[in-house]
């Protein structure tokens, strides 16, 4: 850890800036539309209950309860151990996961945090890598960091995020994987919103967008893309809004037995996220 | 009671300015020094070193930004407590956050020939030059050293999205000291 020169750089910032900072204000939440929002959400279970179409809307999961105490509203609960782990190469991560003793260390990140560790110690071929055009995409290694580990990230699953570098564009691509996910039944033909919607009910989609939605997309549309491998999925494609941090686009999709999501790093390679790149991803 | 008029009682070497620094600032400083040492005691002690620190400080100088001053002598104090402290006893929040930067930021073996007064500039430039929430969020986790689910909560974000943005932010800062000749 190297603290002097860090601190020093950081603890020098200009007053302004400290003060702004401790003087930001807290940003209220509008309970009045998250309660609003669960309580259409009941009422309208309720109702698709009583009249019974709850079987054919949902048949391709278990019926689930939505825990109400939980503002993000997963169906997962929180574990109250997370960690997040860093790589920087394949070679590094891999070798960290096949040390047998190495999931043990984290006991307490959560059973599927434990189940993803486990399954890729025992087996070398667990893990996809994201590739394109069938070859394994190039890490870009900013500050030692490449591969990201999420013992909880979105849906309070882990989650792998590859940063990489191609054609000179900084990507993210993220992957979570949905093998020990029995709180939901997933069947072979639902897609990343339907997954997505199961699992938290707060999630976007391009049928539920509304104006909360507004406030951080432009759009999300829902289309069908090939893969390199010929593989059809059904993409959300979020673009987000300018304001909103920086130009970001986000194309979110199953692939087997994986949730993906793909999104630019930097604003320059906003234009780069489009069909004709995922027609060059594929996953080995 | 305004900053000038606390300012002034310093100048006036009055007790009172303690008190009344106490009263406006006391609850600020002590969360800058428990996010960083993780104990109430020993966060209590480096409120009232800070105390003292502006005391002594207090005259000569005479701070613009009087709330930033003293959030800064807190910092320092409980930065300097901390690595005297047992490792095991650190807060594992900020060791993660001194970490996670340090690795964007030159350290003397990879960047000996930037002053550090250089780096402090640069800082400050790609601050300036982000927008206001993510600044913010930026300065709540390495400066305050607030956790994910605090800023979250303050900004009215999710976690994942206060992720993102120090993710983010970091990449982009290191890039900037890349494009700015500094080479890490």
């Amino acid at each position: 850890m190297t603290i002097p020169r860090f601190s020093n750089a950081i603890g020098n910032i200009d007053d302004d800036l400290i003060k702004a900072a401790a003087e930001c204000k807290r940003k209220k939440r509008n309970t009045w539309i998250k309660w609003g929002a669960m309580a259409a959400c009941l009422s309208l279970c309720a109702v698709l209950s009583i009249i019974g179409l709850h079987k054919s809307s949902v048949s391709s999961y278990k019926t689930y309860v939505i825990d109400t105490g939980n503002t993000e509203t997963n169906i997962i609960p929180a574990e109250p151990n997370k960690t997040t782990l860093y790589y920087s190469s394949f070679d590094d991560f891999y070798k960290e996961l096949s040390n047998d003793n190495y999931s043990n260390n984290f006991n307490e990140c959560g059973k599927h945090f434990n189940s993803l560790l486990r399954m890729s110690c025992k087996n070398n071929d667990y893990l996809y890598e994201p590739a394109y055009n069938g070859e394994r995409v190039e890490l870009k290694s900013l500050n030692g960091n490449s591969i990201v580990l999420f013992s909880q990230e979105k849906f309070n699953l882990p989650w792998i995020w590859y940063c990489c570098e191609i054609d000179g564009k900084k990507l993210v691509i993220e992957i979570c994987y949905l093998d020990d996910v029995d709180e939901i039944e997933i069947s072979d033909d639902a897609s990343y919103s339907d997954i997505s919607q199961c699992l938290s009910s707060s999630y976007a989609t391009a049928k539920t967008f509304n104006e909360k939605d507004r406030k951080v997309y432009k759009s999300i549309i829902e289309k069908n893309i090939i893969l390199f491998d010929n593989t059809e999925v059904s993409a959300s494609v979020f673009d987000y809004n300018e304001d909103n941090y920086w130009h970001r686009k986000n194309y979110r999709f199953r692939y087997k037995n994986i949730l993906v999501s793909a999104w630019n790093w930097d604003e320059e390679s906003y234009d780069y996220i489009n069909d004709d790149f995922m027609s060059a991803l594929s996953f080995i | 009671m305004d900053d000038l008029k606390i300012i002034e009682l310093y100048f006036d070497r009055s007790e009172q300015a303690i008190k009344e620094t106490d009263a406006k600032y006391g609850k600020l400083c002590h969360s800058i020094a428990y996010n960083i040492l993780n104990n109430h005691e020993d966060s209590e002690e480096c409120v009232n070193d800070t105390y003292i620190g502006v005391w002594n400080a207090i005259p000569p100088t005479r701070p613009s930004n009087f709330m930033a001053f003293v959030c800064r002598i807190t910092r320092n104090l409980s930065l300097k407590r901390l690595e005297f402290m047992k490792r095991e006893k650190r807060s594992a929040d900020v060791i993660l956050s001194l970490d996670e930067l340090a690795s964007v930021m030159p350290d003397d073996r990879y960047a000996p020939d930037v002053s550090d007064e250089n780096v402090d500039k640069l800082l400050n430039k790609f601050l300036r030059a982000q927008k206001d929430d993510v600044r913010n969020v930026f300065i709540r986790k390495y400066y305050f050293f607030d956790s994910i689910g605090e800023i979250a909560e303050r900004f009215g974000f999710t976690e994942s999205k206060v992720k993102n943005i120090l993710f983010y932010t970091r990449n982009k800062l290191r890039d900037y000291l890349i494009k700015e000749g500094v080479e890490i």
